[in-house]
């Protein structure tokens, strides 16, 4: 440990104002202060600060997203070999998950990095530590089918236009990692949609089942037609409760999962690092909204709308974007009371997207870079009430 | 006693809290005075290096309020006059002479003070140089003498880290207590005197004269705080306010027509032997009186709370209403790949360290800023220690981007300069800085015509 702090020490001044290599001090910090405490220390204000710095805040993100990581690689490889009707044993599907999920994960990185690296280069400040969370979550929500190149374009498009463009971390206004995979959603349609990315079958070396349709649950809800109901639909297809509750179905690498969602929801709750707010609002406005289209589904309408809440919640990306992409505090609305409202809405355009919507299975992506548009309107409708309430401190 | 229930407070936890004992450190051979500590004024002098003086005499002026006269706390020889940057006036020391004489003021008794007129009681204070101990708000600066305030707040007890027991600075001094209070009796209608809801003691002893009791860690009882939760409208924004010991500072000025030249502060900090209380000579040097208590040598000094506080170093002399001094570690080696560690020692108000799995301990803090400036990551950990229900980040944004309109509607003027916003941001976004910045940029603005 000393010999690697000395080992800094001796670089350092070649990269500081004046140093050799000045331009590339975002490099040298990052690295430094990945080992090693910042060494800045209180000039002006209070003299002592709190514990709790950006690094640590993400780096519990990241914990939290270690359930859903480790079982999309387990899931991305279980499913590939249900299909081709092979043994299931953990291990040979972690090894099929970890040749798909691994590349995927260093490409975002180092592209993502990359450009990070370059912005940060250019406008002389540290880089932020971001990133490091959208990498993750980005992986998460591709589907196994997807090429590397059109990863790597996808994170690009996402970091520059979705963050790097506004002035970097905490000034952009839509999420990242969603502006990244809709770009991706919309720029290479076949992809991204269908029956034929959501499991790993292009490089299946023995033959699939028959019978294999490659259908994600909501796309069978979607699907189906009367007198069926849709629950039945769903659970004939194979997705029972239980298996899409533990996630072992087919689906984006890292969504499928609610138990480890949960998991990752109360890391996040405990520490206070989620809003609790978002995430309720979120639930309680799908609820709401499932709960009216059941109300008002016939014998004539799509069983789709029958389907109750709880099949909602279960289902595609709810739980997923509910708990790790509708909580993104920059792009969230800022004010606590606000996340309620905007975490309601997202619930509810979500629900009405899927159901609704013949072109979209899935809403949550959508809806949640809607309401990251109307975000700053909720925060000004509440920041407006709140001042209405003060004593003016007219001069 | 009305009970105010003061929201978003928080107590920072910090080692090195000082003890009960009180120990004489009155034997100095200098004091010196600081004008540059003293917020918006333009000290000018009256004196010059070699000039004798007494307790009393005049030293300096502010530029924008003739009236307004700081005076010497010891009686000797000025040795000293030194300068800052731009002939900023940072400190007149004053080497004492073996025996001290004082100017003469006419003493009052409380007959007096209660039928004497506005004009009287101020002239007098003032002649007695502590006109400046009082501060009127928003600005917190010394109010000109021709003003009557709506309201005067006094707060007896202080819950910054780590300032003086109320309790040991009120023993013994009730008639002072006394002669002061009769004294804002004639500068004012209102008159508010706060006290820390947990402090039984005070309470009933001065139950007579407390009117409001603040409930809550810190900064409950910041006169900002105070006056913001008991203003009913916009005239009760220029209110002044007066801290505890230095009320009894003007009461013993009135009863003994001396300048008083004795205080009590605390000594404490991680880094202090045995944190304590000190008597001293108002205007001590902190090296004077800190020898022989402080450990270490990579220390910061720091004169006032912890968390308000001006950084000092051994040679410079405590200011005029300065009464701490808190000494901690100035950051030493760094830990490796902090951020994965579980931090059972770590301070924070989150729950993003094991530490918070404990409640009620006190943990030893150094000067690290614990981080690296970020931008604002909407955390929203701001606004949940603001006492005066400020939304910090936004007005952190608006003034930078230069919306000073934005940021009074905010309320920013209400702000009572705690500093937990700072301290809790983990993006380390000097928020306390940019209120006061923005509080700057304001003053100037309205006040700009004083001075000519």
């Amino acid at each position: 440990m000393k010999a690697i702090r000395s080992l800094f020490d001796k670089l350092e001044p070649n990269f500081e104002k004046g140093g050799k290599h000045a331009k590339f001090y975002p490099f040298f910090e990052a690295f430094y202060t990945f080992l090693f405490m910042p060494k800045d220390k209180t000039k002006k204000g209070p003299h002592v600060r709190d514990a709790l710095d950006t690094k640590r805040y993400m780096s519990i993100v990241i914990i939290a997203l270690k359930p859903c990581l480790l079982f999309g690689i387990f899931n991305t490889g279980y499913q590939a070999r249900l299909a081709q009707g092979l043994p299931l044993d953990i291990l040979s599907s972690l090894f099929i998950g970890l040749k798909v999920v691994l590349p995927l994960l260093i490409v975002t990185y180092a592209v993502g990095l990359g450009i990070e690296f370059i912005f940060a280069i250019i406008r002389g400040h540290d880089i932020n530590e971001g990133f490091l969370v959208t990498g993750i979550l980005y992986t998460l929500i591709l589907p196994p089918e997807i090429p590397l190149w059109m990863a790597g374009v996808g994170i690009a498009f996402g970091v520059i236009i979705g963050k790097e463009v506004f002035g970097g971390s905490g000034r952009n206004f839509l999420n990242p990692a969603l502006t990244a995979r809709a770009f991706l959603f919309f720029t290479y349609p076949a992809f991204m949609s269908g029956d034929a990315v959501w499991t790993l079958i292009s490089s299946a070396k023995g033959k699939l089942i028959d019978g294999f349709s490659g259908a994600t649950p909501l796309a069978v809800a979607a699907l189906s037609e009367q007198p069926t109901i849709a629950s039945d639909a769903i659970t004939n297809a194979g997705f029972t409760f239980q298996n899409l509750f533990l996630g072992l179905v087919p689906g984006s690498i890292g969504e499928t999962s609610v138990l480890c969602v949960l998991i990752g929801a109360a890391i996040l709750l405990i520490t206070k690092i989620g809003s609790w707010r978002t995430m309720l609002g979120c639930v309680v406005g799908a609820f709401a909204m499932a709960s009216i289209f059941n109300f008002i589904s016939g014998p004539d309408s799509s069983p789709f709308l029958a389907l109750a809440p709880h099949w909602h919640f279960v289902m595609g990306s709810f739980a997923f974007a509910t708990v790790f992409m509708a909580t993104d505090p920059v792009s969230s609305p800022h004010t606590e009371n606000a996340k309620l409202y905007y975490g309601l809405c997202i619930g509810a355009l979500g629900i009405i997207i899927r159901v609704i919507n013949p072109a979209y299975p899935e809403g949550m992506m959508l809806a949640i870079l809607l309401m990251n548009v109307f975000a700053p309107l909720f925060d000004h409708i509440v920041i407006q009430k709140r001042l209405k309430k003060r004593v003016p401190n007219v001069i | 006693m009305i009970k105010i229930k003061v929201r978003n407070t928080y107590d920072v936890r910090l080692d090195g809290k000082p003890n009960n004992t009180i120990v004489d450190a009155t034997a100095v051979k200098r004091v010196g005075v600081a004008p540059s500590s003293i917020s918006f004024i333009k000290p000018k002098l009256f004196v010059t290096e070699g000039d004798t003086v007494k307790i009393g005499t005049p030293l300096f002026f502010d530029k924008k309020n003739h009236d307004t006269i700081f005076v010497s706390p010891g009686s000797g020889v000025i040795s000293k006059i030194e300068y800052g940057p731009k002939r900023r006036l940072d400190i007149i020391e004053i080497t004492l002479s073996e025996k001290e004489e004082h100017e003469i003021f006419i003493p009052l008794s409380i007959g007096e003070i209660e039928k004497a007129s506005r004009e009287t009681l101020v002239q007098t204070i003032q002649k007695g140089g502590l006109w400046g101990l009082f501060q009127e708000l928003p600005f917190r600066r010394i109010p000109t003498t021709d003003t009557i305030p709506p309201s005067i707040y006094v707060t007896l007890d202080n819950d910054e880290p780590h300032t003086p027991s109320s309790s040991l600075i009120f023993e013994k001094r009730t008639e002072d207590f006394e002669f002061g209070l009769a004294a804002l009796k004639q500068l004012t209608e209102n008159v508010f005197v706060g006290v820390s809801d947990a402090n039984e003691e005070l309470k009933k002893t001065y139950a007579d004269k407390i009117t409001h009791s603040l409930e809550g860690a810190y900064p409950a009882n910041e006169p900002g705080v105070f006056a913001y939760y008991t203003k009913k409208d916009q005239k009760d924004n220029t209110a002044w306010f007066i801290k505890g010991q230095e009320l009894l500072r003007i009461g013993a000025l009135l009863r003994t027509g001396q300048y008083p030249t004795e205080q009590l502060i605390s000594l404490a900090g991680s880094e202090v032997n045995s944190p304590c209380h000190l008597k001293i000579r108002t205007g001590s040097f902190i090296s004077d009186v800190t020898t022989n208590h402080v450990i270490s040598t990579q220390v910061r000094y720091i004169a006032g709370g912890v968390l308000t506080g001006r950084k000092v170093a051994q040679n410079d002399c405590l200011g005029f209403t300065e009464n701490a001094i808190n000494v901690i570690q100035e950051g030493k080696l760094t830990e490796m790949l902090h951020f994965f560690k579980l931090g059972f020692k770590r301070n924070t108000k989150s729950n993003a360290y094991a530490s918070a799995l404990f409640s009620k301990m006190s943990f030893k803090m150094s000067t690290y800023l614990n981080g690296s400036h970020r931008s604002c990551i909407a955390c929203g950990d701001c606004p949940k220690v603001c006492p005066v229900d400020l939304l910090p980040q936004y007005i952190h944004k608006s003034y930078k981007a230069g919306d000073i309109e934005d940021v009074i509607s905010h309320g920013v003027l209400d702000c009572a300069e705690c500093g937990l916003c700072a301290y809790v941001c983990p993006s380390k976004i000097e928020l306390a800085d940019d209120m006061k910045a923005a509080k700057a940029q304001l003053e100037k603005e309205t006040h700009s015509h004083e001075g000519h």
